[in-house]
């Protein structure tokens, strides 16, 4: 039963990035079609296949994600990578794929996607949110940042950039991202950011949480400890800052 | 640079009463026939103790504590193991935590953390990549665990992780555990108090090297990723195995009930919808490289402990602080079951102790005054009735701070029996459920139900971890001991239980390049392993009568449909004389010289001389 459904929910996003095609036509037919509409059902069908026994209750809370609505359908190429931030496990397949693409090995601290615990049971991925604004383009002293005209992802130039011109610990970018997604290869030291894989990224399919969706839901630029207070508030789970002077943060 | 593929290679070793910190590269040998984890980690320090094993004191400065990653460490692996001579029962234990810690460790370049000695006064470790550094942990002395685990995050790097012990292990309490991630412990055996003992408060491991070069990475990606598939099948993903609260009991009659007394009950409000429903706020929490994402995290909303955030509550915890306890209010259990965290001690003797406890106070053999656990808002003295919450929360209290009788109980369940046997000049420790001086796990085997204890006779007594669950036998002519292998290669039980031993193999032959068979791995492999154990047993005096199950389960079942259901003793006996044969042990249970040699454990063959006598 399992193995038929990865069976069907690979095929599924295979149709879909052959559906896709890139052009603006297909993007708005693509929530009016059934092939397309059927990768965003699967996650459902998935659930219950897998729980014959115990069908959750109608009342029980859940933390996965819904399912996309149909114009976030799967598309090539991918403008951006969309955070369900909520159905995160905090398993780090995403930084195992990401580092292995980009380094040809497991190396999460030089993968382009971070995942953050700062809180317990509070985990969510961050990454370039290809914002448009790009306030890191300016705010490089060295002028070493460029857009990359096909994927629209930024570029770092590793000759131009201080840390390695000159070994300076410069953070410019990574200070004037809003969501401080870009970060320090831990060997090269060169700032690293997310290029979207050539238009097919990896964390996305590496993804078994529907976190990660390609083009999916789109988040204003947060920094990573703003984004935990959010979701610790939202979920009622104390943290470090409760403990300012005190230990009394639990029961 | 090592020639092991998956491997950092070395092994960091920290002398704390000197701060000698030395890096030791591993014996590739040794670690093909070892592994790593559990197994690799007993032998090394089985082998540095030799002829003196019996002698060290589990607790003194010269005890060890390794902390053992094994090869899928990094690789979609998420355990480690504290292995230690256990301060409980004196023989040999390897206890696993998972969490993202095993992974930082390799990326940090080292397979393992050997700790010798005792500091001064409280530090705690931190690792950064080649920069180790013995630092000063008195503000943290004293902080439960959760709160440990929060202010290591404000002193150290983003994406630093931490093993810890909270105040239980502080004051040596001797089941103390070493607990991860806020909710994950190496429960059994006593790890936290051997940390304790050292005056180390944690180990803080900011990791940020490569996974080093792998035999086949191909195979490995795909190993990973079929593997990631197949975890979101599990059934553990929807519920953790807080399901067991429920269904151990009346389904399997295989669940703790009042000190063992019973192990069925048909309380239906403790089933898991019911813990997911009202309590859950985050229902899929996964370690390093997992999707079964068993752990759930929860906040309790109404009753007496309102407002409290804990975890699951897991089946044995959930077993344990539950039924037990007679407590069967799912906010009280959850509570309750939460508390071995905070406190840092491990929930099964925990709970086990307690229910202990509770029964001599039914049986009339401890009084309200024994206990000192004040009084109520009506002025009526709190008392560890079956069923009042609040007293065995203020009794885990008096353990963890080894406070009144909290300090014997605080030895763990047969030593504190053994003790209150002299205090009431009555023999008590026929109530004390354990093997080998560890508290059985919350998985009874006069039903017969229960998947963990299939061969009913010799599964607790062929344990090399006594009572342990995690380490039973499932037959007579049967070497593999309950998670042995995952224990040994780093990686979870749940997670492997969704695919096939070949698939395992596969991934471990992918990490390390061993080509290692199924037929190796059971014919020769785990019997070393587990006989290396054995002989830990033994030179910890543990002899042939003590390979047996817990008195209590040699009575009858009181109720359930498996009323009447008992072990036979003498049946076991002569299960057990069949087993020592299977094993190449003689009859009282010493594993033979050829043994030994046919398993390359010569190194044990002086020490095992002198029991043969």
């Amino acid at each position: 039963m399992a193995e038929q459904n990865n069976e069907k929910k690979q095929l599924s996003r295979r149709d879909v990035l052959i559906l896709g095609g890139g052009s603006l036509t297909s993007l708005l037919l693509a929530g009016c079609r059934p092939e397309a509409a059927e990768p965003t059902q699967a996650p459902a069908q998935e659930t219950a296949a897998n729980e014959p026994v115990k069908a959750p209750t109608a009342a029980a809370p859940t933390n996965e994600a819904p399912p996309a609505p149909a114009s976030e359908v799967n598309t090539v190429p991918a403008r951006y990578v969309g955070r369900h931030l909520e159905s995160c496990s905090g398993c780090r397949l995403c930084e195992q794929a990401c580092s292995q693409y980009h380094e040809g090995k497991i190396w999460p601290a030089a993968s382009r996607v971070r995942v953050h615990e700062f809180y317990p049971g509070i985990e969510f991925p961050v990454l370039c949110y290809q914002c448009g604004n790009t306030p890191c383009l300016p705010a490089c002293p060295a002028e070493a940042i460029s857009i990359n005209p096909e994927t629209s992802t930024i570029v770092f130039d590793e000759t131009k950039c201080l840390r390695t011109t000159e070994g300076a610990d410069c953070t410019e970018c990574h200070d004037a991202c809003p969501g401080n997604a870009i970060t320090f290869h831990p060997e090269k030291r060169i700032p690293i950011s997310c290029d979207l894989c050539d238009g097919d990224p990896q964390c996305v399919k590496a993804c078994r949480e529907k976190t990660l969706v390609v083009n999916g839901m789109k988040l204003g630029a947060a920094s990573p400890e703003e984004i935990a207070k959010t979701m610790r508030n939202a979920y009622i789970v104390p943290g470090v800052s409760d403990l300012q002077g005190t230990d009394e943060s639990y029961s | 640079m090592s020639e092991l593929k998956g491997y950092a290679g070395q092994l960091l070793d920290v002398d704390l009463s000197t701060g000698t910190i030395n890096k030791v590269p591993l014996d590739p040998q040794l670690v093909r026939d070892y592994i790593g984890g559990r197994a690799l980690g007993i032998r090394l320090i089985m082998e540095e103790y030799g002829d003196n094993y019996a002698d060290i004191d589990p607790l003194g400065e010269e005890a060890i504590l390794a902390l053992m990653t094994g090869p899928y460490a990094g690789f979609g692996g998420a355990k480690m193991n504290a292995v230690f001579k256990s301060p409980q029962n004196g023989a040999m234990f390897a206890s696993s935590v998972s969490g993202d810690t095993p992974a930082a460790l390799k990326f940090a370049g080292y397979d393992g953390i050997i700790i010798r000695g005792k500091a001064k006064k409280p530090v705690y470790l931190y690792i950064e990549n080649d920069k180790v550094e013995i630092r000063e942990a008195q503000h943290l002395w004293g902080l439960d665990s959760v709160d440990t685990h929060n202010f290591l995050d404000r002193e150290t790097p983003n994406r630093t992780e931490h093993l810890y012990i909270g105040p239980a292990s502080e004051n040596l309490v001797k089941f103390g555990c070493i607990l991860a991630n806020w909710y994950r412990a190496a429960g059994r055996g006593g790890s936290g108090a051997v940390m304790g003992s050292k005056n180390l408060k944690a180990i803080s491991i900011q990791g940020t090297g490569p996974a080093p070069e792998v035999a086949d990475l191909e195979t490995l990606t795909a190993s990973i990723s079929a593997a990631a598939d197949a975890g979101l099948a599990s059934g553990m993903r929807n519920y953790g195995t807080t399901g067991g609260v429920y269904t151990t009991g009346y389904r399997s009659s295989a669940e703790p009930v009042r000190n063992w007394q019973s192990e069925w009950h048909n309380e239906t409000q403790v089933q898991a919808q019911f813990f997911k429903a009202e309590q859950w706020i985050r229902n899929i929490w996964a370690d390093y490289g997992c999707t079964v994402a068993c752990s759930k995290l929860g906040r309790i909303k109404s009753g007496q402990y309102a407002g409290a955030i804990i975890e699951l509550p897991d089946y044995e915890s959930g077993a344990y602080f539950g039924p037990n306890l007679g407590v069967y209010d799912i906010n009280e259990i959850s509570f309750l079951a939460d508390l071995p965290d905070k406190l840092g001690f491990d929930c099964i003797e925990g709970g086990n102790v307690l229910a202990f406890a509770a029964e001599l106070y039914q049986r009339e053999l401890l009084t309200a005054e024994d206990f000192d656990l004040g009084k109520d808002d009506e002025g009526n003295p709190i008392v560890p009735e079956w069923g009042n919450a609040k007293a065995f929360e203020l009794l885990a209290h008096k353990i963890a701070d080894r406070e009144g009788i909290g300090d014997i109980l605080a030895e763990g369940v047969y030593p504190a029996a053994l003790a209150l046997s002299e205090q009431l000049g009555e023999d008590v420790t026929k109530y004390a459920v354990h093997v080998k001086g560890i508290a059985v796990g919350a998985h009874g085997v006069r039903s017969e139900k229960d998947g963990l204890t299939r061969g009913k006779e010799v599964a607790y007594g062929l344990s090399a971890h006594g009572g342990d669950h995690c380490s039973t036998v499932a037959a007579v002519d049967n070497w593999l001991e309950g998670s042995v292998v995952y224990d040994t290669i780093g990686t979870c039980l749940f997670w492997h239980r969704t695919l096939s031993a070949e698939d395992t193999l596969t991934w471990l032959n992918a990490i390390t390049g061993f080509g290692i068979t199924e037929e190796e791995l059971n014919g020769e492999m785990v019997p070393r392993w587990v006989t290396m154990q054995r002989a830990s047993n033994l030179l910890a005096g543990w002899t042939a009568a003590d390979d047996r199950n817990p008195d209590r389960f040699y009575e009858p079942l009181p109720d359930g449909p498996d009323a009447g259901k008992r072990l036979d003793p003498d049946e076991e006996k002569a299960k057990m004389k069949e087993a020592y044969a299977f094993r190449g042990w003689d009859e009282n249970g010493i594993p033979t010289s050829e043994t030994l040699k046919k398993y390359g454990l010569e190194f044990l063959d002086a020490p095992l001389a002198k029991l043969r006598g």
